[in-house]
């Protein structure tokens, strides 16, 4: 065994070098369209970006929307930012672009530019919705694993027709077994 | 040219291969494609069970025909690609003519990845048809013994990694050609095609619980019809517009064909499954709470309410509009909180299922496989929050990482460390033997590693940087690590389209990395504007810019700059995964039954 030592030493170098261009990223953060904004009035641009829909037809996040010359998302992105620098808080922000676009289309926009469900009325269903069924689900699961489990009397068939694979592999865990 | 189809998505100067790859551009283009797709298959699977199960093969042939009967009206009577062009007379007569080009092809489809990734997509979509195809005619013909799941085995795997491949290809396709320096939006399209691969990727695991133990068999029959309906529903949320507005389903035809074949395959399937099932009722049990089976079983829990929340955010829209009269918006922030952390935990699952032994795991036993795996684990999500980030996505996501990563490498380890004592193999020799001649097992590590690196990389969208800058000729400027220098700004005019473009040149410390090209096009016959992407990859992070047009003053490049950590482990992850799979799908090793032997009594002599 001695021999393949260093075969093991050069793969658990190669594994720990292959983690160094990680390190130097901590240096990296968060961004802005705006040159107007610094800290953390571009941390509250970049969100509201991320909180509107571009209206051009990309469907979109605004902070995604990589249109040339978009003529909706560039006037939002200019009125989100004025709307900072005058000192509007984020509810404001969003409760401006909700009336603005209310009547601009057919159905009308209005909660339409945002771009999540909100935490009301009927929308509220959207967000509970998988969360049930993730703690539902998970109790049938445990429930059947349990039970499914705990029946006896019945034997417990390995496969009708058996893998050569499963075979194979199942000797080769009875070997290492007994090398441990 | 005389065909519609082909006026409104080619033209004359279009160069050859995007000619022939506009052939999918449009809804009848791809309706016609999954036909074409499903007859090779259908193809295939009748020459490769030409001489057996003679009592299955006659009605899934029937069923994938149904299939292709569905497809195929959908263009007869729907969208036909061959509509020659008329003109309507005020008297209402139609005469048709000849247009002397056409209207060409749109920009964004006018890129490599727009060669391959449809045509790889739709080999998943419709490569999930034929195991349905085997589960129905078990269930019509009431074999339902193993036979259709071991054939259906190796024919979900292909369609899967084909989906695989193909959600892969579109996320470069997006990356690289739409400009906002991201990869995934959670848009409608994209998120018809990952629901099958996830119903796909619970069906892969929890088919081995019936292979071993003959258990969940009505699980498994409806996992496969799952995923069959999923891929035709996707089909059908891409084609109908019905996400758009639920008023846009009401407008086309091709809707209603769709929610009548759903309607239909899903009462069939239902009333088949019900029919047979005293047939398909378990009669063995699990031998223990703690075993591989039960995590399989949590695995599909976890997949199953993942894809419920990607079609849960993708219908809701149509769901509160038609509930409150008021459209809504269920965009990429809704599916990252609620995903996330349902991605997060299967991620766990992907290191924890596999250090569970079939059949029963004692609490010691499970105790010693996480040891090492956690302990690694801990250690490197601790460097990472002290030295990396805070971000606690990002540090749980890294930390179940380098768990998996763990939990796979042992494995190997051990099983190489096997070899190398039983057979006094070199590393590499025993390496290779170990995955060649068990195939399945270390195929499936490969891939649980592939999902590691893909995680990797998307979690490398925490660090994402973004800025705009506006340089002239000679101008330069500093993005992060990078120094910029604007060599150039100039105009081409091609038969295709005119380009306005940027030339840079990238330094990091003095050395130059990277010459780049953004461009800004004007397609002609489309009349549309599209922009190509320069990109300066590596292992760390991506350079990626866009040329945005000239400033107010014209003599300006208007560049947004982005700095995307990690991205290109998501593509390296894209290509082992497939890697993984492909050795899943080799024929199993004959001969492993005497390597077993063998391995037995070398182990036996070094005891002596």
């Amino acid at each position: 065994m001695k021999k393949y030592r260093g075969a093991w030493t050069t793969v658990a170098i190669w594994g720990f070098l292959s983690l160094v261009p990680l390190q130097d990223l901590s240096s990296q953060g968060g961004s802005s369209h705006s040159t107007k904004l610094t800290g953390k009035e571009a941390q509250r641009f970049n969100a509201l970006s991320e909180e509107l829909i571009c209206q051009c037809g990309c469907n979109l996040v605004l902070g995604q929307c990589g249109h040339i010359n978009c003529p909706s998302a560039i006037p939002m992105r200019n009125m989100i930012e004025t709307m900072i620098l005058g000192g509007q808080s984020d509810q404001e922000v969003l409760n401006y672009f909700m009336n603005e676009y209310r009547f601009r289309d057919h159905p009308p926009v209005g909660k339409a530019i945002l771009s999540q469900p909100a935490t009301e009325g009927f929308d509220l269903v959207a967000w509970i919705m998988p969360f049930v069924l993730f703690a539902v689900s998970a109790f049938v699961t445990v429930y059947l694993v349990l039970r499914f489990s705990r029946r006896t009397g019945v034997p417990s068939p390995v496969s009708a027709a058996p893998l050569a694979e499963d075979d194979y592999q199942k000797r080769i865990e009875d070997e290492l077994k007994r090398t441990e | 040219m005389h065909i519609e189809y082909v006026a409104s998505y080619t033209n004359r100067d279009l160069p050859i291969f995007y000619k022939l790859t506009a052939f999918w551009a449009g809804q009848a283009g791809s309706l016609l494609l999954w036909s074409l797709v499903l007859s090779g298959y259908s193809f295939a699977v009748t020459i490769r069970y030409r001489n057996s199960h003679q009592e299955l093969m006659p009605w899934a042939t029937v069923v994938a025909m149904v299939t292709q009967v569905f497809f195929l009206s959908l263009n007869l009577w729907s969208a036909n690609p061959f509509q020659e062009l008329v003109t309507v007379h005020a008297n209402g007569a139609l005469t048709a003519f000849t247009a002397a080009d056409g209207r060409g092809l749109n920009p964004l489809l006018q890129h490599p990845a727009m060669i391959i990734h449809p045509p790889t997509l739709f080999m998943g979509y419709v490569g999930f048809a034929i195991p349905f195809a085997f589960a129905i005619a078990a269930l019509i013909s009431g074999r339902l013994n193993d036979d259709w799941i071991k054939m259906s085995r190796r024919w979900t795997l292909f369609a899967w990694m084909f989906q695989s491949a193909g959600i892969m290809l579109g996320g470069w396709w997006a990356y690289v050609e739409l400009g906002w320096g991201g990869y995934w939006a959670w848009d409608p399209v994209e998120n018809a095609s990952l629901m099958p691969w996830i119903t796909g990727t619970a069906f892969l695991h929890s088919v081995m619980i019936q292979e071993k133990k003959n258990m969940f068999k009505v699980w498994n029959v409806s996992l496969i019809v799952a995923t069959y309906l999923l891929c035709i529903f996707g089909t059908f949320l891409t084609r109908s517009g019905v996400v758009s507005s639920v008023h846009a389903f009401a407008k086309g035809s091709i809707g209603k064909f769709f929610v009548t074949f759903i309607l239909l395959a899903l009462g069939v399937s239902v009333w088949l499954v019900l029919k047979r099932l005293p047939q398909l009722k378990t009669e063995s049990h699990l031998d223990s709470a703690l075993s591989r089976e039960s995590s399989f079983l949590f695995n599909n829990l976890v997949l199953l309410v993942s894809c419920f929340a990607v079609l849960w955010g993708t219908v809701f829209p149509v769901l509160s509009e038609a509930v409150t009269g008021e459209k809504i918006v269920v965009g990429a922030p809704f599916f990252n909180k609620v995903n996330v952390p349902i991605a997060l935990f299967l991620l766990f699952l992907t290191g924890a299922g596999p250090l569970f032994a079939w059949r029963k795991t004692s609490l010691a036993s499970l105790k010693k496989a996480f040891l090492y795996p956690s302990v690694i684990a801990l250690v490197g999500g601790g460097l990472i929050a002290a030295f990396l980030t805070r971000h606690v996505y990002g540090v749980i996501s890294f930390t179940l990482s380098i768990f998996v990563g763990a939990v796979v490498l042992i494995e190997f380890v051990k099983g190489t460390r096997a070899r190398m004592r039983a057979n006094a193999e070199h590393p590499t020799v025993a390496l290779k033997n170990l995955i060649w001649k068990n195939k399945r097992r270390y195929g499936g590590y490969i891939v649980h590693f592939a999902m590691v690196v893909i995680f990797v990389g998307i979690t490398g969208s925490i660090f994402n940087f973004e800025t705009k800058v506006e340089a002239g000729i000679g101008e330069r400027f500093r993005v992060k690590d990078y120094e910029v220098v604007c060599q150039n700004i100039s105009f081409e005019d091609t038969p295709n389209y005119q380009t306005q473009f940027a030339v840079l040149d990238v330094y990091q410390d003095a050395d130059r990395v990277a010459h780049m090209k953004p461009e800004y096009r004007f397609y002609k016959a489309s009349q549309q504007p599209s922009t190509e992407v320069a990109l300066h990859k590596s292992l760390k992070e991506d350079l990626y810019v866009v040329f945005a047009g000239l400033d107010d003053s014209q003599r300006k490049a208007v560049l947004q700059i982005y700095v995307n950590p990690l991205v290109t482990w998501l593509w390296i992850g894209s290509e082992i995964l497939v890697l993984g799979t492909l050795i899943c799908l080799l024929p199993a090793y004959q001969e492993d039954r005497q390597e077993t032997k063998i391995l037995a009594k070398e182990k036996a002599r070094e005891k002596v």
